[in-house]
């Protein structure tokens, strides 16, 4: 968002916490899937009995 | 006896007699009720169930049962552990009027030790995982700091920290999902001992994240809190997860032998991205554990995972589905913090594929910090690097002086050591929290030392061995 169109609610708006907030998710997912695993020598799942 | 006393001198002074556990339980009751709300430190006083514990103890010392070291000793436990006749609310108002029937297995390993439980501790609300905003994101109130009361006691574990930097109690139990033993431990200058993930049941104890949780004591030394996770590590049937290992300090031959052949892995980052306040504090801290254990080694931690993103996206999504009923139902807005609620309405919508990518890249932390410990055998680094926030202080607001911040962004949180708390927690690797001396502003300022996994014993010995030539740990509040 730039200088001219900062979002002008309260920081603790619930709509802009909401917008927020899920924006968060969308950027944490976007790094995370950024690392890649080479599925090639991957070992395999870690779920275990 | 001073109401700052460790768990080894209050043990002497009720083995010689010179005082009963009741005698101590009333005075620990006491200042609790009467100092505990200037730190908003206590969610509920256990009386009843602490003057019958204590009863037992002195019973089980007449008799010369003196095996434990923790009979007739105090502490408050944070109150997401159940405790059998007191309420449990995990800090949050839509518990508020919540007990459970039976105690959790940690409190119930520390009463067949002969502990007294005196209260339940605040916390923050659900232990903080929808990301809150303000200190204030507690059924109690905000946790207020002993060293200043205008500044906040950490979180999650925010009454546990107050309550032994007070001289409430000798030691707390604690918890971390990520940061929740160590914020608080390094804010309120006690040592705090994140165990390996899996050492200590968490039967009876909130869930924000099952793959992240672990309990903790938090003390007045790393003796104290050897002490009291002996009692608590160890296999339990009702806890899946446990690795069925146990705890036991370190012979003094062979702590010394450990502390003077160990290798200290350090990176300098954090410290030059510590704050104005903080920085020089945590510098001599070094410098001090230098001269303990000079073998000191360069350790990077990987530069190419994402922790915070890892670490969120899964204390998020564990979270937001142990809570998701709590969170579509109208329940939620009780939560006094509106950027916490959000937070958690917000998780509800990490994908499976984020989820899953997160948790391999968990497996290639995990398999790279093995290889890091190849080479040293604990690494160092700043505890916070940063003194405790004001209070109103915004937590998502900067800490950092502007460059440093500047620096960090631009690091993406990845570089060095920068990120070792959620590294650590990622990995289950444990840590303890030290306090290393005083910013400028006079705040409490901590180191911590992070090892592999089950290395407490070595974690303690070097700690003890820190404590035995400094004397930041007994330093008191003015206030308290």
């Amino acid at each position: 968002m730039t200088e001219e169109h900062a979002d002008t609610r309260d920081i603790n708006d619930p709509a802009r916490l909401a917008e927020e907030r899920a924006g968060q998710v969308e950027k944490e997912a976007a790094e995370i899937r950024r690392t890649q695993v080479p599925v090639e020598t991957e070992p395999p799942t870690t779920f275990r009995l | 006896m001073s109401a700052f006393a460790g768990i080894a001198e209050l043990a002497e002074a009720l083995r010689g007699k010179r005082m009963s556990a009741i005698e101590l339980a009333r005075e620990t009751l006491e200042r609790l009720e009467k100092i505990g709300p200037r730190y908003n430190a206590v969610a509920s006083l256990t009386r009843a169930r602490a003057l019958r514990e204590a009863a037992a103890a002195d019973r089980a010392l007449a008799r010369g049962d003196t095996a434990s070291p923790l009979a007739g000793i105090p502490y408050g436990a944070k109150d997401l552990l159940a405790a059998r006749g007191a309420p449990t609310t995990w800090g949050a108002p839509p518990y508020r009027d919540r007990s459970f029937p039976a105690d959790a297995t940690a409190v119930a390993r520390l009463r067949r030790a002969g502990a007294v439980l005196a209260a339940k501790l605040a916390m923050v609300e659900l232990a903080g995982g929808g990301g809150y905003r303000y200190p204030s994101a507690s059924l109690q109130g905000p946790g207020k700091n002993p060293w200043d009361p205008t500044r906040w006691s950490g979180g999650s574990s925010s009454g546990s920290g107050a309550a032994v930097a007070a001289g409430l109690v000798p030691f707390a139990l604690g918890s971390e999902t990520s940061g929740s033993i160590g914020t608080p431990s390094a804010y309120c200058g006690v040592t705090g001992l994140r165990p390996t993930y899996g050492l200590v049941s968490r039967h009876g104890a909130m869930a924000l994240s099952w793959t992240l949780d672990k309990i903790g004591p938090m003390a007045r030394s790393a003796s104290d809190c050897a002490t009291v996770l002996a009692a608590l590590a160890g296999p339990d049937a009702h806890d899946p997860t446990t690795s069925g290992k146990r705890f036991r300090a370190l012979d003094p031959e062979a702590a010394r032998e450990r502390v003077a052949a160990v290798r200290v892995g350090y990176a300098g980052e954090e410290m030059e991205l510590a704050s104005e306040a903080a920085h020089d504090a945590l510098v001599r801290g070094v410098d001090e554990l230098r001269r303990i254990a000079p073998r000191f080694v360069e350790a990077r931690l990987p530069e190419d995972l994402p922790y915070g993103p890892m670490v969120s996206t899964v204390y998020g999504a564990e979270g937001a589905t142990i809570f998701a009923e709590l969170i579509e139902s109208d329940r939620l807005d009780e939560l006094p913090d509106e950027r916490q609620k959000a937070g958690l309405r917000a998780s509800l919508e990490i994908r499976a594929r984020d989820y899953l990518q997160a948790m391999r890249l968990r497996s290639v932390l995990i398999a790279r910090m093995r290889e890091i410990f190849r080479e040293c055998d604990v690494i160092v680094s700043a505890g916070r690097t940063a003194t405790a926030t004001p209070i109103d202080q915004p937590l998502d607001a900067p800490t950092l002086p502007a460059g440093a911040s500047a620096a960090r962004d631009a690091a993406g949180a990845r570089r060095g050591n920068i990120g070792l708390i959620p590294a650590g927690n990622l990995a289950g690797l444990p840590a303890i929290f030290f306090p290393c001396g005083f910013g400028s502003d006079g705040l409490p300022v901590g180191l911590q030392l992070v090892g592999p996994p089950h290395s407490e014993p070595l974690l303690v010995a070097l700690v003890e061995a820190y404590q035995r030539e400094t004397d930041h740990h007994l330093a008191r509040p003015g206030s308290a």
